[in-house]
Order: C-alpha cells, then structure tokens, then sequence
C-alpha cells in the first residue's frame, strides 16, 4: 500500500497520488496545479527560471532554500513546504518588496527569467536580511537572464537589502505533523520510491532492491530524466536518512554523511583553505548546492566534479556501507575507469573523512572554467605539498578533467618529493604532466588548453606559496 | 521630455515595463502558459543524427500505438513542404536528404509529450551517410554558396594599398552565438471551422507564420490568424525560425482535428534552430605613418549553414558594417555566403552588423599596434567626418553620405567621463610591474545603420480603437520580447491623445488586427509602429476636432489636447466626456495607420543608394584583467555613452543599451558554439553553453545616454536602440587584445635604455606549426623583470635564462636560438619557433638627480649642454622648466625612491630634495643597493653627522658610510650661491669621471639596431 506524498504548497496541505514519482515539481505545479508562475528555461538545472523555495523542518525550525524545481522529483518534497512566485504577493498583501524593488528599478524585460530571479532573491533575504555583495551574486549566481545585463536586477537587490523585507511565515507546527518515523513508500505508474529513515533501513531496501537507483539531491539523477528520458523503476532517497545528515569532528577528522548538502558542509569544509572555500563557492549553484550533496558528487563517479581533486590531496577517505557492514578505502581508490567505481551491489556511500590539515602542509585548489559561475570545469587542481623547511617531504597532486577519473599526477609528484620548492621545480614539475595525463579536446577545453591550464595552475600554486605578493586572481582584483 | 506635459506616461518618462509587475509575480502569460484547450496534444519531432545523408527508408508503422494520435512526414503535406523566409530551402520535414544534424524528419502528436518522444524513437529510419561540407574553407574548395558572391566597392582599393606606406595583410575567425532567449521556441495551433488554423506563436514575425501555414496547408492567409501576446525574448532567434515549429502544429492540429502545442526543450531548440554566423575574413590594408587607411581589401566568408535563410540579408549587413564608423576611401569588399552543413544561420540581434564591426575595429587595431600608436588615435583619424563638413570623407563604400555623424562630439565627452588617457597611463604602468596579471583597454564607436536593407519591409500598420469610456486599445504590427515596445507606443497614443498611459492598452499582436505586417526586427519596432500609431492617433484626434470645432462652433486651430483635457475654445472637457459625446454624435472612434519610412533607395547592381534612413551611434570604454596563465578575466569597468536621439523612455532605452553590450560581450567571451568532427553540435544546453552571469559584468558600470535628438522626422526625434549596443561588446574584445597581444615594447626599451638599465630585447623570429605567439611577439628580460610574453611556458622560461646570462657576460653580441616545441619542453603545441635576443647594455655614465629646487636646476644648467645623460627626480611636477637641455629626462614622481631600482653600477646619484626625510630616505635606499659610482647628498657636516647616527641605527655599516659624499662639491669654493654650489658639485663629477665612456659594448646606442 502506497503513502501518499504530503507536503505544503503555498500554505496549503496537498496529499499526491498517482503521479509518477520521476515526475518534477515543475512539471506538477504547471500541469497539475496551473501555477504557471514558474518556468522552464532549460530542464537541467542551470538556468533558475523555476526557482522555487523549499522549506525543511530542521532540529524544530523551517530552513527555507532555494531550489530548482525542473530536476527536483515530486516525492522529495514528502513532509516539506513548497513556496511559489504565486504565493509572494499573498504574503506581502501586495508585491513582496522583492517584486516591487525589481519593477522599480526596470529589472524585467522579457519577464521569464524574472520569477526565478524574485524566489532566488526572496529566499537570500529570508535567511540574510543584509546580504553583502558576494552574498548578492552567490545567491543569483545560479539565474541567467538574456535581456537586462543583470545591472537593474543586483541594482534591485541591492535597494532591498537597503529597505527591508517580508520573511517567509512560520510553518514549523504544519510540517511537524507531516513528519514520518518509519520509511516513506510510494509507488505509482509502476514505480516505486522509498525514502528511509536510517541507515540500517537504506541498507535493507538497497538489499531488496539490488537495481534500485540511489537518489540523493537529484542534481545528477534527476537530469537522466528530464535530458536522458530514462525510466527509473525504483527510487531510493536518501535525504530523509538522519544518519547520512550528520557531520562530525572525529579523531580520524572532519566525518561529512553522504546525505549532507553542499551548502551545510560549505563552512566546515572551507575552514581548510581560502582556495577550497572559493572552489565550493563556485560549485554549481546556490540551488544546486541547497540540493545536491558532496556524498553524492562522489558516488557518481564524473571525472569532472570538482569536489574530488581537493579531497583527494587532502587524503579523503570513503566509507562504504551495506547490509553486510562497512568498510573504507582512499577516496583515489574508489575511481577505477571512466564510469567505474569500486562499489559492491548493495553497497552506498555512508560518509567522507577528510583527515585534519597536516602541519607544513602548502595546499591550494583551483578550477578553471570557461564561465566563473555554475560552470563545470575544464580543469580542476588542487596540490597538497607537505614541507620541511623549504624540502618537499611529500607531494599530492590531483587533477579532475583531464583523465576518464579524477587522477594524481604521480610523475609530477615523484619529481617534487625530495626536492627544494623552488623555480626550477615547479618547472620540472610542470614538465612531467605530459607524462601523467592525455587530456581530451571537447566542448569544454582543447587538450592543449588544458595540459597547459594544468601546467600553469600549477606555476601559480608555486607563485601563491613562494611570493605572495604576486597578483594571480582576475575574479578577487581590486577586493 | 518631462516639461511637455503633465500626464502620466508621457513621452521622454522613464516609466516602468507595461508589463512589469506582471512578470514578477509570475502571472505574464507566455505561449506555454495558455490554458490548454479541451484535447489539446502534443508534438515531438525526431531530428537528423546526421549532418548530411540520404534517407533510404522512413518506415512510421511502429509509431502508433496508446496515445498516438498522428505521426507526420514530409509526404503528409497537404500544401508546400518549405518554410523558408526568402528563398526557398527550409523544408519542415527532409524528403529525400537531410542537411544538417538535427534538421526535423518526422513528427508525432499524442497526450502527453512522453507518449510523442517514445512514438517518435520507435520510427525506422535508414540513412545512407554522405560527405558533409563542415566549415567555410570546404564550402570555398566546392564552391558550394546559398547565394552569389557580392562585391561593395568605391574608389580604387588596390592602387590606395599600392602607394600606402605601411600595408598589413590578416585574417580574424569569429564563432557564432545561440541566442539564448530564456523561453524556447513555442507554438499552439487550434484549428477553426471551414478549414481555418488560429496559431498561438512566440515569433517576432507573425504575418510570415501566417503566410507560411497557409502554404503548408495550402489555404489562404486569409484563414490563418496568428496571435503573439509576448515572447521570452526573441533576439532575432524567432524573427524566421519560429514558423517551423507553428507550421509543425498546425499540420498536426490539421489532420487530427485538435489543438495541437509543439514546445522545443532546450536541447532540441538548440540543435534544430539557427544561430548567429560565424565568419572567416581576410583583409589586407594599406595605411600612412599616422594610421590613415588608404586603401582596404575585405573578404567576408560567412557560415550560412544548409539554406539561405536571411543569410544574404545578413552577409551585406556585415558588408555595410565593415567601415563601422570610419572612412574607408579605397574599398573593395566581398561576401561569400558559404554553404555547409550545419543548421541554417540566421538573425541574431545586429544581422551580420558586428561581424563587420569587429572585422574593421580588429583591423584598425592591428594598424595601432604595426605603428606603435595608441589604437584610440588611430580611430579617431579615421572617423567620418562631423556631421555638416559633408566632404569626401563622409562617402560610405556602398556611395551614402554620412549626413549625422556625431561620433566627434561623442568620443570627446567619452573620453572626458571616462577619463581614457589616465587609465591608459595607469593600465600600462601597472603591465610594467604586474608579471602574471594583465590589464587592457579599449575605447571603440559603433555606428550602426537604421532600416531594413529590403526597401518594403520599412512599412508599417497600427489599428487604433478608443472606447465609449474614453479607454483607447491600441493593436500594431510589432511584437513585444522585452525590449519594452508596448510600452513606448503606448506612450506615444498617451501623449498624441494627453492622457494618462493607464488609459491605453496594448494587448497581443494579431494578424487579424494588423496585416501584413514585417517582422519586430531590425531595431525598427518603434520608429515603425510608433509612427504607425501615431498617424491612426491622428486621425481620429483630427476627427474629434473636426467634431468639437463644430459641435461649441470655433476654429478648428482653437481646439488643443492638454494633460487630460480638451480645451474647445472657452470650453473645456475632459478627454473622457468628449469621447462620450462624440459617440453620441456619431464620430468613428477607429482608424488604422500607416507609415512608411522615407528616403530610401538601393541600387543592387551598382552597390550604390541610401539603405539606411539615419545612423545611430555609440561609444564605449572597458577596461579589463587577463590572468596569462590562464586565459581567465574580468571587466573591471565599462563607460560607455549611447545615442538614442530623444529617447521615447530612457529606463527602457538604457536598458537595450546594457543588456545589449553584455550580450555583445557574452559573444566575445564565454559563449561557444562547438561542433563535433561529424558537425554535431555539443553545446546545446546552459550547461555547455556559457552566457554571461551577474558576475560577468563590469565591475563598474557606467551608461549614458547621448542627449542630441535626431535630426531625421522619426517618432518624437528618438533613434532605434535595440541593435547598436551590442557591438559595444567589441571595446571589452579589443581590451583584451591590448593585454596580451599589444605589450608597448618600443616605450619600455626607450624607458630602460633612459634609465641605463642592461636589458635584452626578445624577438620571435618564425614560427612554424602550431605556436603560442606569431612571429614579430616581443618581450623585454632585465636582471630581475620582464615586460610581455612569448607565450610562456618553458620555452619563455628557458628564453629568459639566455637572456639573463646575455646580460652577466656583457661581452657578448646578439644571438638567436632556435627552439622546437615538443615534449623536451613540454609545451605542447608542436610548432618550431626561433628567438633573436639583443642585448642593450648602456655605455654611458648617467646621473640621477633627486631635487628640483635652486641648486638642483642650477646643476642642470651647468651639466645641461655636456653628454651626460640626467635623470631629474621630483614629486612635484610645477618645479621643472618648460624647457629642457638634451640628455636631461624629468620624471614627476610621487615615489622617488622607486627610481633607485635597478640602476646600473656607473650611476652617479645626487639628492638635494626639498626634504630632509625623502634626502634620508634616498640616501639610505642608494647605500642599501650599493650599485652607485657616486653618492652625494646636499649639506653640512651637520647633517651629515645626524644623518650617519640614523643610518646606522638603520644597519647601515661604517664601510658603506664611508661611500657617502657630503658636503658636495669640490673644496675652496665657499660662496652659497646656488650657481656656486652648482659649479662646485659639476666640477666634482667631472673630476669623478662622469662624462668618461668607460665600457663599450656592442651597440653604441640604444636605438641603432632596432628594426
């Protein structure tokens, strides 16, 4: 017997039946609920125009954040609040001082972008009624507009972090009584979609359902839907699992669960390195990132995330989890071809450890995309040196876009060890790459751009240890 | 604008989108977000895996099934199986050939999009693959074109580049751009009683739709009705490629009998429609040693894809543009409307106009940098002349006379506010020290030509109602994207009438309101429809004077609409109440209006007319950072100033104006088509695809608009907006250009060689293969800095040590050395490559004098005519004479010490500042370095002894005190004169041997050598 999917919508309780479970929420609202506010720009994720506002009951309060509803599946909204651009004007009795900001200041032509870039903005100034000015780009990095050069939309965001807002109301009580003890199961349309509370239960269910996909923020799974058109029999969803939520100081280090969203690791994980904070910062989207999940980043096995490289310079671990037990291997390790990862039937990704930052450790990490923002790279760096003085005891280096796997540049790597960090090794050092990748030319990056990217970023990561003073930055010039 | 009345909305107000408010809240209606009518399908197309292959065998039988309603292929049409624009060659579905990967076969309709898509896939279609023509060189090599080659020409290009003295000969590649309109291309067709089609259509260009459903279904236009409330964007991306997908619905809403809605995905918008034209041009120019051009020679070859499309349209657009704002003289230049087979390129926002303006500004550029002049300079001698000279110099190579050119006045008041020549001076100083990041910077005009080049499609129609409540509709031939049409017309209805514009409505354009009407293209919305409406405006107002005049028995000339009233001589209505009575008394409270743009004339034959009726112009500075090591960058600031003559409503025209520029920039930056080795398009999606966030943009961002109305009759003297700004994308293009490719070698040498200091000029001589630089690439190593690049990498790495050890063993003339780029140097290019290293060591002692106060200029005087070379340091500027001896450099300087790096050993150094503290810290600089032959500083024992006390407590040791002269100047001479004391310390230089050539080296002078 199938639950029924419970959420809130605009302030309203729904209980679903009978929809397919791959069915988006854009699709839902547009379809279903003829709440044609919210658009389709491009069904992957990377444009905002259905941008929409996700409230979460955490620890007793509501998190709202922003997300994109064209990837999202309709079930993963079980036991959440959903707010629409319908829904502003019902709370601000009126245009919600978003909206009125963006009408004042001509931040609409052609309009379709508009609403996702209101949500985007109404969502920033819920949770940070003051935003700076990164803050401001971070939160509409994730939104294209064609028309406007985007001047009158920040101009707009900009006036209302002058005058103030109308926050989202409080929905705590309603979504405590959505809230579910046991696995939430849903089937429809032959398919099926279980999202367990523990652990222990997911487990299970992988063992019952050795075909099942394993679905966590759906940035990735949710795009073989709509750009793939795959069917997907069985659905498990981890983000209602507790256990996969947590993050934890340990003495083996900073434990992150598969489940966790790149926003709620962003802080513990930028702690490690001003480069590492710009990199995650640069991940995708703020809506990707209130979704997607670093566990999940991993799990799929792209060659070209950018959670990888840094990860495995810094000596991450993997801990792997299924009915029979546990175990862990080196986050390199789990990477064995191009879509072939060291992963048992059965087996899901529990949790990451990454050890803490070892002491006369030189560390950066760097991505390199044709586009700043919601970008995939072209190559993405991250070099870990540990240091005697000036004599290199131990190198790690890892790539990502320039092999079938995230890679270590072992050559590279065996060339510094020993040496003094000096000119001449960096070169060296530079000279070996050809030796450890072959890099592709695509859409993304001749082979040359990125053997020479590869080898520069490098020469930076020398300048930025050795010679600080030297201005390496286009995107921080002039602060 | 605001002082003509008091009604609201008036024309000149910067009033909001009509539809603002609407698009925040969501409740806009786009195409998409029409209720479905009752059966409603939808439709799936299956594209061409191909880009060029026959179709053996297209077998739909295993198509149908649950939910299938209709599956369509080109047999099934009952009417004409083209959609082309102009000439013919877009069929909606292939027949016996596909042409491009992508191009639509087949198409099903059925309930859901799910049921279409797998309907579709289950198709069998068998292909034979045939060779495919990918780039423009091929389609050159078959001569494969999808119209004549065309030639616009004036004078005698050949002998202008003949007699030049300087001739450059280049060629430039441009990319194309997908338009990226944030909602996709989108049509729903219901069909009508008695063989009827209504089309919902997001397509500027409804009465094209209309035609073109009628012929696919073979019946008249008259029972086609199109309607268009709003596009999400449209960009020129549904100025022709919106009709395959209307007719596409309409052909299945015809054989099922029920609506039929087609809504392309992005990936499938991407792949089946057409893009902005890549280009390939070659030119060669001929040009004075000030940078005039004297003769040009321009090949155009443009990427038309696999039909005509708007492309001959597009291409002569380019060739108009090649001049952009500059007098060309001599011309010759040619269009070649390559054919391939990639999908059909089409209208985007400028239709081959920036392809020509970057063309020009990247040859004037280049012309700069050959001469070593600031690129600004060489613009600006090259501009039309001023409006009103009406000389030679205002004769456009298609024979129009530039009659308005106000670029003059513009580029004054643009380098003025943008304060161009400081931040030159700063962006190069700051390349001078900046070894990994580079700065660059452009200031480029834009003159862009108003009027469809096809004489007809200057025409236009409104149709005007106004209500028994005194409520006017207004309908006109223009669609609405964004670009805020509506808006200004209805502010031109508002103030023809003196109403407020909440008064005025405009809804969806429909053919049925408007006929034949041209596409919402070519910047000519306004100037078109507004111009329309206000002739429909103007004969009812005249209507309803005629009326009032007899109705109170005036003159007609004492009837006058004002802010909302209507004063009949000395009676007064409101607009509303005279409405109301003219109904009463049976006026008609309708009209159409028309317009047509005058002056126009085109002789094709000849290449000769006026195509344009006016020009509108823009100018803009950027200024921006490039990471060398990696490519990466960021606008740190744009001026830029836009002509929209008297603008109808500023907020909207600035705007166009920004949205424009960052398109134009996405264009030259982030946004890359790519096209796989079988010609299959791998970006087609915002993942792949990179137009520009709201981190792209200038950091600083400052727009203004032009205030000088047209001097031609248009709609309340404004100028069309919705093109020009784009190409001022161009001046963040040529920025860049600046920091990597325009390294100002000539001034750095002559600055090192000024200031004694050993350097070696690095040279690529030839480059063969794959390179990182060209041949002529320079850069400039000294012990310890180095100015530009010859591409990095190992290869400069290794260049640069054979600099330095040129430099320790002085002995040594120039060499070359030859490096073959491969994996001995890990540079991955490939190529072969040889540099000339030229050392330039000074053999002259030169003196550094710190102050210019009474004895400082005293030693200048007496030193003056000798031939020493002086470097004359102070911070203030006014302290200098006008006039300076030969061998003396002033250099106003608020960092003195800054000079002290670097010098060579033979330096002698002198400090009489007008301070104690910068005498100190001068003083204790030089003893730091200790690379002087002479150090003397003005003063007594005294100040010596306060001096050595400090010194010392700032570590500086007895035996580098004891190198320190002062007092100056050789003994018995007592007076305190400052010409004394001047004679003095020159004797004592001289006594030093200052004016002595100590150490000669392989170039007696700096410059003997140079190329």
């Amino acid at each position: 017997m199938s639950d029924t999917i419970r959420f809130i919508l605009n302030g309203t309780l729904r209980e679903v039946s009978g929809l397919s479970p791959t069915m988006t929420v854009l699709q839902y609202l547009r379809t279903e609920e003829s709440l044609t506010g919210t658009k389709e720009g491009c069904a992957e994720g990377d444009c905002g125009a259905c941008t929409a506002i996700v409230g979460t009951l955490k620890d007793g309060a509501v998190t709202y954040q922003a997300v994109n509803c064209c990837i999202l599946f309709l079930p993963v909204l079980d036991g959440k609040s959903l707010i629409t651009v319908e829904h502003l004007k019902t709370l601000a009795n009126g245009l919600h001082p978003v909206q009125q900001a963006m009408v004042d200041c001509h931040g609409s032509q052609c309009g379709f972008c508009t609403p996702g870039f209101v949500m985007s903005l109404a969502g920033m100034f819920h949770n940070n009624p003051s935003p700076s000015e990164r803050e401001i780009q971070d939160a509409l990095a994730g939104n294209l507009c064609r028309c406007t050069g985007y001047r009158p939309i920040l101009d707009a965001a900009r006036s209302v972090a002058h005058h103030g807002t109308v926050p989202f109301r409080p929905e705590q009580d309603s979504l405590r009584a959505l809230k579910r003890d046991a696995t939430f199961s849903y089937e429809a349309q032959g398919q099926k979609f279980f999202a367990p509370r523990t652990a222990a239960d997911l487990a299970r269910l992988l063992q019952e359902h050795p075909g099942a996909t394993m679905l966590a923020g759906g940035t990735d799974v949710g795009l073989w839907v709509t750009k793939h058109h795959r069917a997907l029999d069985t659905l498990i969803y981890t983000g209602a699992t507790q256990d996969l939520h947590r993050i934890e100081e340990t003495s083996e280090g900073l434990e992150i669960g598969a489940a966790v969203s790149h926003t709620d690791a962003y802080d513990r994980l930028a702690a490690y390195d001003e480069s590492l904070a710009e990199l995650l910062r640069r991940f995708a989207s703020t809506q990707i990132r209130n979704s997607g999940t670093l566990g999940g980043n991993i799990a799929n096995g792209s060659p070209i995330g950018d959670g990888m490289p840094p990860l495995i310079a810094l000596r991450a671990k993997l801990v792997l989890r299924s009915a029979a037990g546990t175990r862990s291997l080196a986050l390199e390790d789990y990477f064995i071809a191009y879509g072939k990862q060291d992963k048992k039937p059965g087996e899901f990704v529990e949790k990451i450890i990454v050890p803490p930052k070892a002491e006369n450790l030189l560390f950066k990490t760097y991505k390199l995309s044709k586009r700043f923002d919601q970008d995939i790279s072209a190559v993405c760096a991250a070099f870990a040196l540990k240091m005697d003085g000036r004599k290199i005891v131990e190198a790690r280096i890892a790539y990502g876009g320039m092999a079938a796997t995230p890679k270590r540049a072992s050559a590279a790597e065996a060339f510094l060890t020993g040496k003094e960090w000096s000119e001449e090794t960096a070169r060296g050092a530079m000279a070996c790459l050809p030796r450890d990748y072959a890099p592709l030319t695509d859409m993304r990056a001749s082979a040359e751009y990125r053997m020479t990217g590869a080898q520069n970023l490098l020469y930076r990561f020398y300048l930025e240890t050795t010679a600080p003073q030297t201005q390496t930055r286009v995107y921080n010039y002039g602060g | 604008m605001a002082d003509r009345t008091t009604i609201k909305g008036s024309v000149g107000s910067a009033i909001p989108h009509d539809s603002a408010a609407l698009h925040v809240s969501g409740e806009a209606i786009y195409t998409d977000d029409i209720r479905e009518p009752r059966g409603c399908l939808h439709a799936y197309v299956l594209k061409s895996p191909h880009a060029h292959a026959r179709i053996k065998r297209i077998d739909i039988s295993g198509c149908y099934g649950d939910g299938v309603h209709a599956v369509m292929t080109a047999a099934d049409i009952p009417g004409i199986n083209d959609v082309a624009p102009v000439f013919d060659g877009d069929p909606v579905f292939a027949e016996s050939e596909v042409m491009y990967a992508g191009q639509s076969v087949l198409a099903v309709a059925a309930e859901t999009i799910e049921i279409a898509r797998k309907a579709a896939q289950r198709a069998a279609v068998e292909y034979e693959e045939l060779p495919a023509i990918l780039n423009v060189h091929d389609a050159m090599k078959a001569g494969a074109f999808v119209g004549a080659p065309y030639t616009m020409a004036i004078g005698d290009s050949k002998a202008g580049i003949a007699k030049a003295a300087h001739v450059l000969e280049g060629t430039l590649e441009m990319g194309g751009q997908d338009h990226f309109y944030l909602e996709g291309q989108i049509a729903m067709a219901t069909p009508q009683e008695n063989g009827g089609m209504h089309c919902w259509s997001s397509t500027q260009h409804p009465s094209e739709v209309q035609h073109l459903i009628a012929k696919v279904l073979a019946i008249s236009d008259h029972a086609v009705t199109v309607d268009v409330r709003r596009m999400g964007g449209g960009f020129g991306g549904k100025e022709s490629q919106a009709s395959l997908i209307a007719c596409i619905a309409a052909l299945l809403a015809n054989k099922t009998g029920r609506p039929v809605k087609l809504r392309l995905d992005r990936d499938d918008d991407m792949i089946m429609t057409g893009k902005r034209h890549p280009f390939h041009v070659s030119y060669k120019v001929g040009f004075s040693d000030s940078g005039l051009i004297e003769g040009i020679e321009i090949d155009l070859l443009a990427d038309c894809g696999m039909s005509a499309d708007l492309s001959n349209a597009i291409a002569d657009r380019a060739m108009f543009h090649c001049d952009n704002a500059y007098y060309l003289g001599n011309a010759r230049i040619t269009a070649y409307r390559c054919k391939t087979n990639v999908v059909s390129h089409t209208a985007f926002r400028g239709f081959g106009g920036p392809q020509g303006v970057l063309t020009i500004e990247n040859i004037i550029d280049a012309m700069a940098r050959h001469l070593g002049k600031d690129p600004l300079e060489v613009r600006k001698i090259n501009l039309y002349d001023r409006a009103g000279a009406l000389s030679k110099r205002c004769t456009t190579h298609y024979h129009m006379t530039v009659e308005d050119n106000i670029l003059h006045d513009m580029l004054a008041e643009l380098e003025k506010t943008g304060d161009y020549a400081s931040r030159v001076r700063e962006v190069r100083k700051f390349n001078e020290t900046s070894t990994i990041l580079k700065k660059g910077i452009a200031l480029t005009p834009v003159k862009f030509g108003i009027s469809f080049t096809l004489k007809m499609l200057n025409q236009a129609g409104a149709l005007l109602h106004i209500y028994k409540d005194g409520s006017i509709q207004i309908n006109h031939g223009g669609t609405e994207m964004g670009q805020g049409l509506h808006t200004k017309v209805a502010q031109v209805v508002a103030e023809e009438f003196q109403i407020d514009i909440d008064r005025v409505k405009i809804t969806a354009t429909s053919t049925g309101k408007v006929p034949n009407t041209s596409a919402t293209a070519a910047s000519s919305g306004t100037d078109l429809n507004g111009k329309a409406a206000q002739a429909a405006a103007r004969i009812i107002k005249d209507r309803l004077i005629d009326f009032s005049a007899h109705h109170v028995q005036v003159e007609r000339d004492s009837v006058r609409f004002d802010s909302g009233k209507v004063h009949i001589g000395g009676t007064t209505l409101s607009f509303k109440e005279l409405v109301a009575l003219a109904y009463v008394n049976r006026v008609s409270l309708s009209s159409t209006g028309f317009y047509k743009t005058p002056k126009l004339h085109w002789d094709k034959d000849a290449a000769r007319g006026q195509p344009f009726f006016y020009f509108a112009y823009g100018a803009a500075i950027s200024e921006v950072i490039v990471d060398t090591l990696t490519g990466e960058y960021n606008i740190l600031r744009t001026d830029i100033l836009h002509d929209a003559g008297s603008s109808i409503n500023p907020a909207i025209d600035i705007g166009q104006v920004e949205g424009g520029f960052v398109q134009g920039t996405g264009w030259l930056t982030s946004e890359e088509l790519w096209w796989d080795q079988k010609g299959v398009l791998k970006t087609h999606a915002p993942s792949t695809y990179k137009i520009p966030t709201g981190r792209d943009i200038p950091k600083d961002f400052r727009v203004a608009l032009f205030p000088r109305e047209n001097h031609e009759d248009t709609i309340y003297r404004s100028k069309a907006v919705g093109e020009p700004p784009l190409m001022l994308g161009v001046s963040v293009f040529q920025s860049r250009v600046m920091t990597h490719a325009s390294h100002d070698w000539l001034p750095t040498l002559a600055d090192l060689c000024d200031r004694g200091i050993p350097c070696v000029l690095l040279t690529v001589m030839t480059a063969k293969g794959s390179t990182p630089r060209e041949a002529g690439t320079k850069m400039i190593v000294t012990a310890d800095a180095q100015f530009g690049t010859i591409g990095g990498g190992n290869l400069e790495f290794d260049a640069i040590a054979q600099a330095r050890d040129l430099l320790q063993n002085s002995a040594r003339a120039a060499e070359v050395k030859d490096y073959a780029l491969g994996p001995s140097l890990a540079q991955c290019c490939g190529g072969a490559v040889s540099v000339l290293l030229e050392p330039f060591i000074k053999s002259k002692k030169s003196l550094l004098l710190f102050g210019a106060g009474h004895v400082g200029k005293e030693v200048v005087k007496v030193l003056g005519g000798l031939p020493v070379d002086i470097r004359w340091i102070d911070e203030r500027v006014d302290e200098f004479p006008a006039a300076l001896p030969a061998h003396v450099k002033a250099v106003a300087t608020a960092a003195p010490a800054a000079e002290l790096r670097g010098i060579p050993a033979g330096t002698f150094i002198l400090i009489m500042t007008h301070s104690h503290d910068l005498d100190y810290d001068l003083t204790r600089a030089a003893l730091k370095d200790g690379s002087f032959e002479y150090l003397g500083l003005i003063g007594s024992q005294t100040k010596r002894a306060k001096f050595e006390r400090r010194l010392k407590a700032d570590g500086i040791d007895d035996q580098s005190l004891s190198r320190l002269t002062c007092p100056i100047g050789i003994g018995g001479i007592t007076g305190k004169h400052p010409r004394e004391i001047a004679i003095a310390v020159a004797a004592e230089l001289l006594s030093l041997g200052l004016t002595h050539h100590v150490e000669q080296k392989n170039h007696d002078s700096g410059f003997a050598t140079l190329p």
